[in-house]
């Protein structure tokens, strides 16, 4: 990918066939390329696919450095989908749910949207508790829609797009569960690209020794 | 339906969405005021209210709504535009 590229192409998909007829919220994890499964899922599954992102600007602090890098991520990202991302705001998030009550799918990181502090439940996975975001899990209960992890990542010099098991819940509680199953299997098949081991790596330790809990 | 069920009913549905009792969720209370929001708050209120009242409401309709009155004008509104 290069900043002149504004394409990406020869992305292999797998595991995103409908299997019932509810409107789907594609999470991605911290995993592999979050942004080139949105851009497959987009090419390829659904054309009317949104993204829900954290906005740029003063409510999403970073260094100066990054924050430029970001910006244009974040404009070649859209160049290659094709079509702007929707923020956390209010407006947004309920934009995201007319867009799932219309039929159409929505894709947004675990921890995207909601106040990640605020919505959140301790789950267990990997021989410690984790607190789990419980933001798009409610979105998918409140919208009656099925709930998919979409993980990208690169095998064989392609870019390959995974799709886990299809859950489907009334309660963040219900589809916590699930998630967190989904989540074991996608971190046993595929360690090295999670992102979050170096956050994990002591709590698996510490929990063996104390059931410490950990934010 | 009667205002004043109705407007019970609504002070029901934003008291569980906010996790607070019925009896704070007064009809002029700001949302703001009764707890903590965050951008996912209104959809779930709309929601709640939806399948509360069997209607479907537009997000265009919810405006600036942050009380249990503004939000019972909009239940009525949906229900006369599907009756």
């Amino acid at each position: 990918m290069s900043g002149r590229c504004s394409t990406v192409r020869d992305i292999e998909l797998s595991g995103f066939a409908r299997t019932t007829q509810r409107p789907r919220l594609y999470a991605a994890l911290h995993f592999g390329s979050p942004v080139l499964a949105y851009i497959g899922l987009r090419q390829q599954v659904e054309k009317s696919l949104l993204v829900i992102a954290r906005e740029l600007g003063d409510k999403n602090p970073m260094p100066g450095a990054k924050q430029q890098f970001a910006t244009r991520k974040v404009a070649w990202v859209e160049k290659a989908a094709g079509a702007p991302f929707l923020g956390t705001s209010e407006s947004d998030v309920l934009r995201a749910r007319d867009h799932l009550l219309g039929g159409n799918s929505v894709y947004a990181a675990v921890d995207v949207p909601g106040n990640v502090v605020r919505r959140a439940e301790w789950m267990r996975v990997g021989g410690a508790e984790m607190l789990l975001a419980t933001g798009i899990l409610k979105l998918a209960a409140i919208t009656g829609c099925d709930l998919q992890l979409a993980l990208g990542f690169h095998r064989n010099g392609r870019i390959v797009v995974h799709g886990g098991p299809v859950v489907y819940g009334s309660t963040t509680v219900a589809l916590g569960a699930q998630v967190m199953s989904c989540l074991q299997d996608v971190i046993n098949r595929w360690p090295e690209e999670w992102w979050m081991w170096p956050f994990f790596v002591d709590r698996v330790q510490e929990g063996r020794d104390a059931a410490t809990r950990y934010n | 339906m009667q205002q004043r069920d109705t407007i019970d009913r609504v002070r029901q549905v934003i008291s569980d969405v906010m996790h607070v009792p019925m009896d704070v969720v007064q009809p002029d209370a700001i949302l703001e005021r009764l707890g903590e929001t965050d951008s996912l708050t209104m959809a779930e209120i709309a929601s709640a209210l939806e399948a509360e009242f069997g209607i479907r409401i537009r997000t265009e309709a919810l405006g600036e709504a942050r009380t249990a009155i503004e939000f019972t004008a909009i239940v009525q509104s949906a229900v006369s535009a599907e009756a």
